[in-house]
């Protein structure tokens, strides 16, 4: 019972950890526009985080070591350097996004301006990290988080016309919008989907849960649930606003206009449920992006970290998590618009991807790590297809995003 | 470094390590298996004489802009820990040390004594 209990657990890990504010906007936003017709990336990018979600698992699994630790050892110091300036950048302007998100989220649920809420956010956040179990916090934010679900219900309830959904889900560029923001989209989706800190947070998360060889079926079960659903909720979200919002030619600019659709379907109470899932899910990935910003560092510079011992024995990594979170939360009350963030981050985070997912590749297939448990041939042409493509993503991110004035 | 190209190959009893492979950039670990820093840099003992390459102990957490730019710190700014408190070369190297006894860590427990503990909770172990 403990198993399955364990195994439940840890599936909503991943859900919490896969639909975060990015995530929401982006697929709003994309259903807004394009209607169903950037889905595949959706399914390409899931595909792709279960890949080296996998490994990476496998990886810390069997040789109790994070990812950032295997990058320095890996790609030598000054490479690795690289990578976690450019991820740690990335990381902190998606915390940034998330906070602003859960702002945005209690707006919707109590109607107080945003730009109040985020000290008081910031500071709960950082409660949280500082007091709360690790697993307590992973499963309240992952249970809440499937709330979201209820984008799922709503897009049923809608009774959407399914052929013209799938229609669009196979007719390429729609003949309002130009190749070069549809190309734009695509890449702002699988970065959405592929963030780096996802991977950071599941290694050291696994690390955190004191994961060994026995936990490899857990850690597998993981992935081909949780990432999938994952996806799943990204699809309805894309699939509420082609069904509403397409037709009747409304733009997202706003939160209440990702929510609209359930709204419509489903009244005031499933406005409470999403806006109450959305709160999860942002709060969720508030704290793993921050988490991850000291793992990372932490890991770097092979100091202590983790939730797992008292503040006093990772000093260096509580620092580093509270310090992100002030700046992030001081960053937001200048006023700068958290989905206009969201929108940055994403497509930034396709440039980091390549350092980032390189290595894990390169250690699953090391024996020193893994031991007899190193990548087949078959997974390793799939992760080596799909390095190609983040690296088409990520040489493509930044001239897409000044050729289409970020998807205007 | 001298010019002289290095020594050949002792054969000798015993396990051949890597600097490069084996020691830089790995995580060390105190005798408790706590992470201590990663290994930024050695030092090695290189005699005129001819004796024996030796290497004297590993710097921790102070020699990476040296190793980036190839600048020479001086010896007693460098946080070093003895090559004799290694006890194994694993995935990580493991040291026989408390890493609280350790000089390469001295600023943790500035920040540790002077912030950290000082807030609320700080002591508050998890489990």
């Amino acid at each position: 019972m403990n198993k399955v209990f364990g195994v439940a657990l840890g599936v909503l890990t991943a859900i919490g950890g896969f639909v975060d504010i990015g995530d929401l906007v982006t697929n709003a936003v994309v259903g807004s526009r394009f209607g169903m017709s950037l889905a595949w990336v959706v399914v390409v990018g899931v595909a792709g985080i279960c890949v080296f979600a996998s490994m990476s698992g496998r990886v810390t699994a069997l040789s109790g070591r994070a990812t950032f630790e295997i990058i320095r050892e890996r790609l030598g110091p000054r490479a690795a350097l690289a990578n976690l300036v450019g991820s740690f950048a990335m990381t902190f302007l998606t915390l940034t996004a998330e906070i602003g998100g859960v702002a945005l989220a209690l707006q919707l649920l109590c109607g107080v301006d945003p730009r109040l809420l985020v000290v008081p956010v910031g500071l709960a956040l950082w409660v949280v990290v500082w007091r709360v179990r690790f697993t307590v916090m992973e499963n309240a934010a992952g249970l809440l988080g499937l709330l979201l679900v209820v984008f799922l219900v709503a897009l049923v309830v809608l009774a959407p016309d399914w052929s013209e959904l799938g229609r669009q889900a196979v007719s390429g560029v729609p003949s309002t919008e130009s190749p070069v923001t549809y190309c734009y989209y695509a890449v702002a989706l699988f970065g959405a989907a592929m963030t780096p800190y996802e991977v950071f947070f599941f290694s050291s998360g696994a690390v955190e849960e004191r994961w060994t060889r026995r936990d490899l079926g857990l850690s597998r079960l993981n992935v081909l649930i949780g990432f999938p659903l994952g996806g799943l909720l990204s699809l309805g979200i894309a699939g509420c606003a082609a069904a509403v919002l397409l037709p009747a030619g409304v733009g997202v600019a706003s939160l209440s206009q990702v929510v609209l659709p359930v709204a419509t379907a489903l009244g005031v109470v499933g406005l409470v449920v999403v806006s109450l899932g959305v709160l999860a899910a942002t709060t969720g990935a508030a704290l793993e992006t921050a988490l991850s910003c000291g793992y990372a560092l932490a890991q770097y510079t092979g100091r202590p970290w983790g939730k797992l011992v008292a503040p006093i024995r990772a000093p260096h990594f509580h620092v580093t998590v509270a310090g992100v979170v002030l700046v992030a939360a001081l960053l937001l009350l200048t006023g700068i618009d958290p989905i206009m963030v969201t929108e940055f981050s994403v497509v930034f985070s396709a440039v980091a991807l390549p350092l980032t997912y390189l290595p894990i590749l390169v250690v699953a297939n090391d024996p020193e790590y893994v031991g007899d448990r190193t990548n087949g041939p078959v997974l390793n042409a799939v992760a080596l297809a799909y390095l190609v493509v983040i690296l088409v993503a990520a040489v493509a991110a930044i001239p897409l995003l000044v050729l289409t004035r970020m998807g205007a | 470094m001298p010019d002289r190209p290095l020594p050949p190959h002792p054969v000798a009893d015993g396990r051949v390590l890597d600097a490069n492979i084996h020691l830089l950039d790995r995580a060390v670990l105190d005798r408790d298996g706590v992470p201590v820093l990663a290994v930024d840099d050695v030092e090695i003992d290189w005699p005129d004489d001819g004796g024996p390459v030796l290497l004297t102990s590993l710097v921790l957490g102070s020699g990476l802009t040296s190793r980036f730019f190839g600048a020479h710190q001086p010896r007693h700014t460098r946080l070093t820990v003895d090559w004799r408190e290694v006890v194994d070369v694993g995935s990580a190297v493991q040291l026989g040390a408390d890493r609280d006894d350790l000089d390469a860590t001295w600023h943790e427990r500035w920040l540790r004594d002077r912030v950290v503990g000082r807030i609320p909770g700080g002591r508050h172990d998890p489990r």
